[in-house]
């Protein structure tokens, strides 16, 4: 039993996996568009920065980071998109779990944009001269972001039950984790309470550490952020396995 | 009779309202069992709850004398399914469809390209098996949904509405691919709201309707069963010698009714009355141009268990 549904799994990711590589549209959403993103904040921010940390420097990082929290879009299309979705139905026919459904969906999403999120930071940190450190950590909060990421995107398909509310609900949190996090402009001068809200934000966890590790060698924010990642990644996956249902499979 | 599915007493309710009423039925090893039912009488989530991508409310179903959630994979693995929609990845071609769903039943290396193979050539896909499903026509992707569900050669396969809006042409490929299944052993679980469908390859049949079945039989028995009557329609040369009232004189003629050059006479079905039928319009030196008998249709069936047509 186990055997079937590991093997179903590594069939049905193989295959989802190459579909994402096949859409042209997640193609360019994870691997062109960042790259836009970083190039065009960096030029335009430019001359409000200098010094040590220059616009490429910090939008190269809470860019990327905003990147892999978006990661959710591609998975909960992965999972709920009409022309998968059909699909779909077949794996639940087939012997073994159905739980292998959303799983892979999970697998796939995290392998493509893990795939096209460390391409997209290899060309930008060259091409740019993007101040990088600590990059083994910098690594495992990549990893574990995406896994994260992806996991919420499925979890709300979970949840809403279709591809185009769970995308639209999803835009919005990442929207605000995002601003929350100072992603886009910093937010230390929006007073203390804004200050303290934007610890709600796991992006500004991953921008603190990931600052604190580049410029300072401090790693203080790092294991934290890797545990709350940890736990979030369990939450998620926990509401993901109480709240699937294979009727939702049927178009 | 050797029940390979048995399904007793289901229900299901949507929001309290019930879908299907504790239905009760048997698929028999071999036959074409046709769930003929107008839209909305349950057919879909009767497949649903069998196929086990729908839970159900009570009642229980049973593979082999077996109960399905007690041998679910046994089960799932002898079963093929053909959903109402297609179920297959546009992006794939028709090869890569059939070989990706056959290994999620456990197919591996020759034997799984030898299956996709003859899954291939039995739906007629073998020449386009490089190409894209989007590139298909509606007819090909329902003949590519079909072989998807036959490559791992199932025990029993259950189809929904698979010709549902495609062309004549590639419907009765369907309809002879289904037969051909049948012939080859395999056993049909068929649901449909078109008639023809039924007449032609059904050997027996259950009628649904809002949720519950209604009839059970063959389409000879069906007929015979809802239907004492039959109608004798003569093609006569107009006479005014012919006297319609003496007709109702003869055993078991219930109507006669004559219009222009047609004369069409109701009669008790288990009445042997067309030799006296025949002599008196004879005797009444009217020419009979042509003469046929006319048996009730199963369109007729429906309309009499339920009073609405099948596609009200």
């Amino acid at each position: 039993m186990i055997a079937i549904n590991l093997r179903n799994l590594y069939l049905i990711s193989r295959e989802d996996f190459k579909n994402l590589f096949k859409n042209p549209m997640w193609l360019f959403y994870n691997l062109v568009f960042p790259i836009l993103l970083i190039v065009v904040l960096g030029f335009l921010q430019k001359d409000n920065y200098g010094g040590a940390v220059s616009a490429f420097d910090y939008y190269g990082i809470t860019l990327m980071i905003y990147t892999v929290i978006s990661s959710g879009m591609t998975s909960a299309n992965a999972f709920m998109e009409v022309t998968i979705r059909k699909p779909n139905m077949r794996i639940i026919y087939a012997p073994g779990n159905e739980r292998v459904i959303y799983l892979a969906k999970i697998v796939s999403s995290f392998g493509f944009c893990l795939l096209c999120h460390l391409t997209v930071a290899v060309l930008t940190f060259t091409l740019f001269k993007i101040r990088v450190d600590a990059i083994p950590q910098l690594l495992i909060l990549l990893v574990l972001t995406e896994l994260f990421s992806v996991g919420l995107g499925v979890m709300f398909c979970c949840i809403f039950k279709t591809e185009a509310t769970a995308n639209q609900i999803l835009s919005i949190v990442i929207n605000i984790f995002a601003i929350l996090g100072g992603l886009l402009f910093p937010m230390e001068g929006y007073g203390a309470v804004v200050r303290s809200l934007s610890y709600l934000s796991p992006a500004k966890w991953l921008a603190n550490a990931s600052f604190a590790m580049i410029y300072d060698h401090n790693f203080a924010w790092f294991y934290p952020t890797v545990m709350g990642l940890i736990l979030a990644i369990i939450v998620v996956f926990i509401i993901c396995a109480k709240t699937f249902r294979k009727e939702d499979c049927i178009c | 009779m050797n029940a390979i599915v048995s399904v007793n007493q289901l229900k299901k309710s949507y929001n309290q309202k019930p879908v299907v009423r504790e239905i009760s039925f048997a698929v028999q090893k071999g036959e074409i069992l046709c769930l003929l039912g107008p839209n909305g009488a349950g057919k879909s989530t009767t497949i649903n709850m069998l196929c086990g991508i729908l839970g159900y409310d009570g009642g229980e179903m049973s593979y082999r004398g077996e109960n399905i959630s007690s041998c679910l994979n046994r089960f799932k693995r002898n079963l093929g399914v053909v959903p109402q929609d297609l179920a297959i990845y546009e992006d794939l071609s028709a090869e890569q469809n059939v070989r990706f769903f056959a290994s999620l039943y456990g197919l591996k290396g020759r034997e799984l390209e030898e299956k996709v193979s003859k899954a291939l050539d039995f739906s007629g896909l073998q020449e386009s098996r490089k190409d894209r499903a989007k590139t298909f026509s509606g007819g090909m992707k329902r003949r590519l949904n079909i072989a998807c569900a036959i490559a791992h050669e199932p025990e029993l396969l259950i189809m929904d509405e698979p010709t549902v809006g495609i062309d004549p042409q590639s419907r009765n490929h369907i309809l002879s691919s289904i037969k051909k299944l049948s012939q080859h052993g395999m056993t049909i679980l068929y649901t449909t709201h078109y008639m023809e469908e039924v007449e032609e390859i059904s050997t027996r049949i259950l009628i649904m309707d809002s949720g519950t079945i209604i009839a059970e039989g063959t389409k000879e028995s069906l007929k015979e069963d809802i239907f004492d009557e039959r109608q004798f329609i003569m093609e006569i040369e107009e006479d005014q010698c012919l006297n319609v009232d003496e007709f109702y004189k003869i055993e078991g003629i219930k109507k006669v009714e004559k219009q222009a050059q047609t004369l069409t006479i109701t009669t008790l079905k288990n009445i042997e009355n067309l030799d006296k039928i025949i002599a008196l319009v004879i005797t009444s030196k009217t020419k009979i141009r042509n003469l046929f008998c006319r048996t009730a249709s199963l369109e007729n069936v429906f309309l009499r268990l339920t009073g609405k047509s099948l596609r009200d």
